[in-house]
């Protein structure tokens, strides 16, 4: 039952040098329950896509396309609407915590926001559940530590904090963009186990977006991978890492320190007027004269697997 | 040097594009003062004093018969020969200053930042009044006046600039490939110094026009028969009731310098402004 | 090659209330010609502080920088100044790391220009010949850095220390800024030099995939300390410290779908300011006893290079 369908969606940006299309035409759909893992390098519009969902992106971007919810098309709300689904229904975990606390304000009190906002609690109990979450998200004496600042704590637990305020009002759908980026390896290990934990005994549903494949192999149910503003391959986690498709998706699979560690040659392009063929032709060592002058549809491989490649046609 | 996107966006600001288009007219003036001023600026006339502005004297006649327009052409020179004088030596020393305490710290810097602080304190210019009225009134001692205490606030801002860039990882490369402190003060501190430098010179020549004029309304600063905008206030400030022309053109153009400096010194800061990031 | 003796670094706080941290506490190791050196540790352990401190750049507190046989702590500033050729460091972060008004060609030929060792067009020559080499193009000597991306600008890094053909070369995280698809591209380079030059490098990374990949030994750091070293597949192997375990269960396997059992390490690190007594590792540790609260374990020897400082190493 899809809880989340994004049809035909295209983000654009209006830039000094032209019109940069960030989303180009992408269509995806996340069941209840379900972590789908957008995974692509940066630049690619995965990080615009997901601010595309909740509408948080800049005055001179355009959103064309369905984004709908639980029955309502997101981009047609009112601000009122939009702004009830905001953290509630919907909920958005930043990159890079450090940028994304309030520095001016306790822990504590940002957690209690969306408290006092979707269900009306009087600042004590907001607290008081916000004292809750800190628990959850296990960090040590959560009573003493919600009146610290951000500064105050270390990367590790900031991105606990930014996981608890995502989870205050027990939101349906978990928009998680970069959650272990720039952390130490032990302190990741111990977030993706948090992640794993809440996400099993909330039944949300994730969209989790990540440059780190093997982190999307442990948390999502299905992959999407991105490139140039497109979705190259669409794939159920396990068919996806037995043998992925889209020719890109290999070479990115190589190019890991835990495989070969062998580059992908060249360099991706930029997103103003892409060109016409498929966008990874380039830098395909398989590309042959179709793949440069007609642009692939995303076409089955076999169950649970769909590539957007001439491969596949 | 991101150069284009810069002076893109300084051209945007409009308030500094004229301000650039009337220093730029009135460094022309001060330049070429010898060609287009219609009269010379010390012939007397005594029959023609006191004249209002007419088509012959566009901007009246002075007490001794002098055309002011023309003595407002010579002035534009006067005020900004001493005005880059006094901006050319202070901003040099001060920026001096500031890079050697920036970059050693320690004692040296801990004494030349209290010296600022101390010198800071004075209000400037009652120690420019000080200083001409111990070495008596004449360009010389005004210029000197007035450096005495302007250095002090570039050698702030050199040395803030100083201690970031110390820090940073290009300074160290620098290190690392073995190049000597000199070098580095010279080829790495200093050119990435310039920016709130250069802000602070426009803002500064402002300040230091004022600055003189009011020396020259004091009648401590350029002497008359010499043409400067703040002595000719100065000489007019008798005839204010009857002949203000005399008063406010020189007055005007003291307004119109600053203002212009100001509204590029504020474009300039604006452009240079770091926070025009490139989204990646 | 280069041999480190009970380097140490203290940085010290406040005129009244002095506080130190011990950044670099007492480490030994070395490095042979010809290799890479992996320096593996988290944030806060010191390992980016050793890579200074090797240089110079940050004068150590205590210890022995020995450098093909010169003692490099005892060096005045003009005989260090001759030296530093033939050390140099890439950075972490490729935009902070070039002269943000300076153009690339100059950038690169900068060294060259400094010692004096060619002719102005011998510089042109030399400075075109590196770009080739890093796989940049002759129109990126005119640009800024900031016109570059990030793979591009660690490139250009690479360039200019290649300049002046060192023996030993630091890469303190040199591709932690940069994305995923261009980590690979930058490494690979990095190797095929260091097989064209032959220099040593010592090669400090967070990421225990990237070291298993590029260096032939590693050491583990932690708190300032060193807790493991040894040949890198010995360690991959058979890690023998609690902390190089828990490191090594973290990282990404090869095969995406396997199911780990993965070491969740207690606690955070201590604070460098308030370290714990005995082993500083103690506090996060799963196999302590009463031992490691009153001494801290000295570096010992089990054979074929490998050496840890535990009471407890564990066997796989």
């Amino acid at each position: 039952m899809s809880l989340l369908s994004i049809e035909h969606l295209e983000s654009q940006f209006v830039t000094e040098d032209g019109l940069v299309k960030a989303v180009d035409n992408v269509d995806l759909e996340i069941d209840r329950s379900e972590t789908l893992g957008l995974v692509g390098e940066s630049g690619c519009g995965k990080t615009v896509l997901a601010l595309s969902i909740l509408k948080l992106l800049s005055e001179n971007t355009k959103i064309n396309g369905k984004i709908v919810y639980k029955g309502k098309d997101l981009l047609k709300l009112n601000d009122a609407d939009l702004q009830a689904i905001r953290g509630k229904e919907i909920a958005h975990i930043f990159q890079n915590p450090l940028n994304s606390l309030n520095p001016v304000l306790s822990v504590g009190f940002q957690i209690c926001e969306p408290f006092m906002l979707h269900q009306n609690a009087r600042k004590a109990q907001a607290l008081r559940e916000a004292v809750k979450m800190l628990n959850l998200v296990g960090i040590p004496l959560p009573s003493e530590r919600a009146k610290e600042y951000p500064h105050e704590f270390s990367g590790g637990m900031r991105q606990r904090v930014m996981i608890a305020m995502g989870l205050a009002c027990r939101p349906s759908l978990i928009i998680a963009d970069e959650p272990t980026r720039g952390l130490d390896p032990t302190i990741q290990a111990q977030v993706v186990e948090l992640m794993k934990e809440l996400i099993e005994t909330s039944g949300a549903s994730m969209l989790l977006i990540t440059h780190d494949l093997s982190l999307a192999a442990e948390l999502c149910d299905k992959i999407a991978v991105m490139y140039s503003g497109e979705i190259l391959e669409y794939a159920d986690t396990k068919e996806f890492f037995k043998k992925p498709a889209h020719p890109y998706s290999v070479g990115f699979l190589e190019s890991l320190p835990s495989r070969s560690m062998k580059p992908i040659r060249g360099t991706s392009l930029s997103l103003i007027n892409p060109p016409r063929g498929c966008r990874f032709c380039p830098r395909c060592d398989q590309s042959t004269k179709k793949c440069k002058d007609i642009h692939p549809e995303l076409k089955k491989v076999k169950d649970g697997q769909f590539a957007r490649c001439h491969l596949y046609a | 040097m991101p150069k284009s996107r810069n002076v893109n966006e300084f051209i945007k600001n409009k308030a500094s594009v004229a301000g650039l288009i009337i220093i730029l007219i009135l460094s022309m003036a001060a330049i070429f003062a010898d060609f287009i001023s219609p009269y010379s600026t010390d012939t007397i006339a005594l029959k023609e004093k006191l004249m209002p502005p007419s088509f012959e004297h566009l901007m009246g006649t002075d007490q001794l018969g002098r055309d002011v327009l023309s003595r407002v052409i010579y002035g534009t020179r006067t005020t900004f020969e001493l005005s880059i004088m006094v901006v050319a030596f202070t901003a040099t020393f001060g920026v001096l200053v500031g890079i050697i305490s920036g970059f050693y710290r320690g004692i040296i810097d801990e004494i030349l930042m209290r010296l600022i602080d101390v010198l800071l304190a004075f209000p400037s210019i009652i120690l420019a009044l000080v200083v001409v009225g111990a070495l008596g009134p004449g360009i010389f001692n005004t210029v000197l006046a007035v450096s005495l205490v302007g250095w002090l606030y570039y050698a702030r801002v050199a040395r803030a600039s100083t201690l970031s860039i110390r820090e940073t990882e290009y300074v160290e490369g620098a290190r690392a490939i073995g190049c000597t402190d000199s070098y580095i003060c010279l080829h790495y501190i200093l050119p990435n110094c310039l920016p709130p430098i250069i802000v602070l010179i426009t803002l500064n020549l402002g300040s230091v026009i004022l600055t003189i004029a009011a020396l020259g309304y004091l009648g401590m600063g350029a002497q008359p028969p010499t043409p400067e905008w703040g002595t000719m206030l100065n000489e007019g400030k008798e005839y204010l009731r009857d002949c203000p022309w005399l008063s406010v053109f020189p007055g005007l153009m003291i307004m119109i310098a600053v203002l212009a400096f100001n509204f590029i010194g504020d474009g300039l800061r604006d452009a240079i402004d770091p926070r025009q990031m490139v989204i990646k | 090659m280069l041999e480190i003796t009970g380097l140490k670094k203290t940085f010290t706080t406040g005129f009244i209330n002095k506080r130190s941290a011990k950044a670099v506490d007492g480490i030994d190791f070395c490095i042979n010609d010809h290799e890479m050196f992996g320096l593996v540790g988290e944030s806060g352990c010191g390992k980016t502080t050793v890579g200074r401190l090797i240089l110079r750049l940050i004068e150590p507190t205590d210890g022995q920088i020995i450098f093909n046989g010169i003692d490099l702590l005892k060096l005045d500033k003009k005989a260090l100044r001759n030296i530093r050729p033939q050390l140099q460091i890439i950075f972490q972060d490729p935009e902070s790391s070039l002269h943000p008004r300076m153009r690339i060609g100059d950038i690169i030929a900068e060294p060259l220009k400094l010692y004096d060792l060619v002719s102005k067009e011998g510089r042109n020559v030399k400075v075109m010949e590196l770009i080739d080499k890093v796989g940049l193009n002759p129109e990126h000597i005119n640009r800024y850095p900031h016109e570059l991306s990030g793979g591009q600008s660690q490139r250009a890094m690479l360039a200019r220390v290649l300049a002046l053909a060192p023996r030993l070369i630091i890469a303190d995280e040199p591709t932690s800024s940069l994305d995923v698809s261009v980590q690979a591209q930058i490494l690979s380079l990095l190797k095929d030099a260091q097989k064209e030059y032959g220099f040593s490098c010592l090669f400090i990374s967070h990421d225990l995939n990237i070291i298993r990949n590029m260096t032939q030994r590693m050491g583990v750091m932690y708190l300032g300390k060193l807790v493991e070293i040894g040949f890198t597949a010995d360690i991959f192997k058979n890690a023998l410290h609690p902390y190089t375990m828990a490191l090594l269960s973290a990282i990404p396997l090869a095969d995406l779908l396997a199911k780990r059992k993965r070491i969740i390490l207690k606690e955070e690190m201590p604070n460098r300011m308030e370290l714990p007594t005995g082993c500083r590792f103690r506090t996060r540790c799963n196999f302590k006893d009463k031992i490691c609260e009153t001494s801290a374990p000295a570096m010992v020897n089990v054979g074929n290079g490998h050496q840890v400082a535990c009471h407890f190493p564990q066997k796989a």
